[in-house]
């Protein structure tokens, strides 16, 4: 499944391990002096195999960025380019080729209502040109592996949420495509069948090496399948690295607020006011990737450090393949101990506000 | 006064193929023609599949002046082109050419207003992956909007029923014309009843037909 987008037709513009790449990127709605700046210098690097999510709230921009790639809009000015290929002034045909090369899935699933799941699915293969018979071997591989041969042939009308965009996900892999975009495919969905179509998705990454670009404004998704994250606001992008990172240490407000809907465990302003008052003592948070770290540090420093310690807030965060623990301590004792302890919780993690 | 029928009836029966085929070749050229033009109309707006503000501007201008004349001006106001087109103004024959230019117009409403019912989403999906706008036309906009398309053709079948009984008044065939001459003319109530009772059966049948297929396209 790993068919190059483009046969390469002189130099790579971009490293072999980039697959899309966004330079300068800005996107005007309307005229360009009272227009509506929709994307505004917008860089990006999106890599081969990762599963790249871009998050922010509505109007952000986020929508108007995945359709950049796979050319259902214009830039404005800057460049896109997709596996060395600049889409950015690609009309027609040569666009259409590489369209049929990037699967996309939506969030209100945009089945055709007027053909059945087998129909749906088979119709970028109609596209494609394939006859009859590989177009019914290639539908029944692809919803064995989204887990519904046996609906090949009912309406979607007839289908769950849940089961429409399994059908729309099939759609989008059946022109084999080495990159998915997927615009809020879980946004229409409770949180169970979130999960399963998540699941999904990560199969598509995992077993078949499909690039995914996920556009959400849930940082409850991004948690659960990316590997790292753009966050958008007001279409420029504020912050971008591994979801580790930012969720870690989330830098710009928006990241923030979008990280405490989340993440419940570091207090927010006011509790941490609260507990200030409350606890007379050093309070540190402090956020690890690996919570033994932390257990190990914090009982060296009673013992040697004749250092006491509370859990006064806090929780663990589980990500892809890792997990994030945040607590607040509250650390009393000797001057020299608190030091001794704030520095080798330092070493186990990152800590904030060691305020006396 | 009693109606002759045994007379009459040849002429009655001749009338209502007449009409028959006058609304039939009418629905099928002016059902392709309308179809035509009322993709043309969708595709061109602002954001379509082949956005063409020009093209779109004339299109509605001409629509919009020629579908509101009523029909009984429209065939006396282009009797010239009808001339000029079919060798006559008169028959069976020569209402077809002022009835299909009035089914075209009319349909090219229906089939534009039937397709701006369809899911833009759907169309940008069809989009995304690939597909032209002659394909997207073809594979999409006329399946997803196959319901409204058929009952929008009947309700333009019923109208072209309704026009070919007015072209009976200004020189053309059918039942329109038999009702006016045997019965309106000569006073024979009876005679008018009877050709308005086979074009309500008409309508009733077209109509009956349409709901069914509409709903077979719907799986309602
Ligand atoms: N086709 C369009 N014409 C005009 N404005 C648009 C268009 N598409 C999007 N916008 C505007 O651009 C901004 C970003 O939209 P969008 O990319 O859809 O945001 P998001 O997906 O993050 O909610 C919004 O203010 C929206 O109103
Ligand atoms: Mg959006």
């Amino acid at each position: 499944m790993t068919a190059p987008l483009a046969k390469s037709t002189g130099e790579a513009v971009v490293p072999p391990d980039t697959l899309v790449r966004l330079e300068s990127v800005s996107k005007v709605f309307g005229k360009d002096d009272e227009g509506h700046r929709a994307l505004d210098d917008v860089d990006l690097e999106i890599r081969r195999g990762e599963i790249f999510a871009v998050i922010g709230y509505s109007g952000a921009g986020k929508s108007t960025l995945v359709r950049l790639i796979n050319g259902l809009e214009q830039t404005t000015s800057g460049t896109v380019t997709v596996d060395g290929v600049d889409i950015t002034r690609l009309r027609g045909k040569p666009l259409r080729a590489i369209r049929r090369r990037i699967g996309m899935v939506f969030q209100q699933f945009n089945l055709m209502r007027s053909r059945t799941v087998f129909g749906n699915v088979a119709y970028p293969l109609q596209l494609a040109g394939l006859g009859r018979a590989e177009q019914e071997d290639r539908v029944a591989e692809l919803l064995s592996f989204v887990g519904l041969l046996d609906k090949a042939w009912t309406y979607p009308e007839e289908l769950s949420g849940g089961q429409k965009q399994r059908v729309g996900i099939a759609r989008a892999l059946a022109s084999d495509p080495d990159l998915l975009l997927a615009d809020e495919s879980t946004s229409a969905l409770d949180p169970e069948t979130t999960r399963e179509v998540l699941a999904l998705l990560r199969r598509v990454n995992e077993e078949l090496g499909i690039t995914i670009v996920v556009i959400t404004h849930e940082m409850d998704v991004v948690r659960a399948i990316a590997d790292r994250v753009a966050v958008l606001d007001s279409g420029r992008v504020v912050e971008t690295g591994s979801v580790r990172d930012i969720l870690g240490a989330p830098q710009s407000e928006t990241t923030q607020r979008f990280v405490a809907a989340t993440v419940g465990n570091r207090p927010n302003a006011d509790r941490l006011q609260q507990l200030r008052e409350a606890y007379d003592d050093t309070l540190v948070t402090v956020t690890v990737t690996d919570e033994r770290a932390l257990g190990s540090v914090l009982s060296a420093a009673a013992r040697r450090h004749g250092v006491d310690f509370e859990i006064v807030y806090g929780g663990i965060t589980d990500l892809k393949h890792e997990s994030i623990g945040s607590f607040t301590l509250a650390l009393r004792g000797p001057d020299t101990g608190v030091l001794a302890t704030v520095d080798a919780l330092s070493a186990a993690g990152t800590v904030e506000g060691a305020t006396a | 006064m009693t109606t002759d029928w045994s007379t009459l009836w040849p002429t009655f029966q001749t009338a209502i193929w007449q009409t028959l085929l006058m609304a039939v070749v009418t629905i099928l050229i002016g059902g392709i023609l309308g179809l035509i033009l009322g993709v043309a109309l969708f595709t061109t707006r602002g954001g379509g599949l082949m956005e063409n503000r020009a093209v779109n501007t004339v299109l509605n201008v001409l629509v919009n002046i020629v579908r509101p004349i009523p029909f009984i001006i429209f065939v006396t106001a282009i009797a010239p082109l009808t001339l000029q087109a079919m060798g006559s103004t008169i028959g069976t024959k020569a209402v077809l050419f002022p009835l299909v230019i009035a089914a075209t117009f009319g349909v090219s409403r229906i089939v534009e207003q039937s397709l701006v019912s369809v899911d833009p989403g759907v169309i940008e999906a069809a989009e995304a992956m690939g597909a032209g706008p002659w394909q997207i036309v073809r594979s999409v906009l006329v399946p997803e909007a196959l319901g409204p398309l058929i009952l929008g053709y009947t309700f333009i079948f019923v109208a072209v029923v309704d026009m070919t009984a007015i072209a009976g008044a200004v020189g053309g065939d059918g039942l329109g014309d038999f009702a006016i001459t045997y019965g309106y003319h000569r006073f024979d109530w009876a005679v008018t009843w009877i050709a308005v009772a086979v074009i309500i059966a008409l309508v009733q049948l077209a109509q009956f037909g349409g709901n069914a297929l509409a709903r077979k396209a719907l799986r309602r």
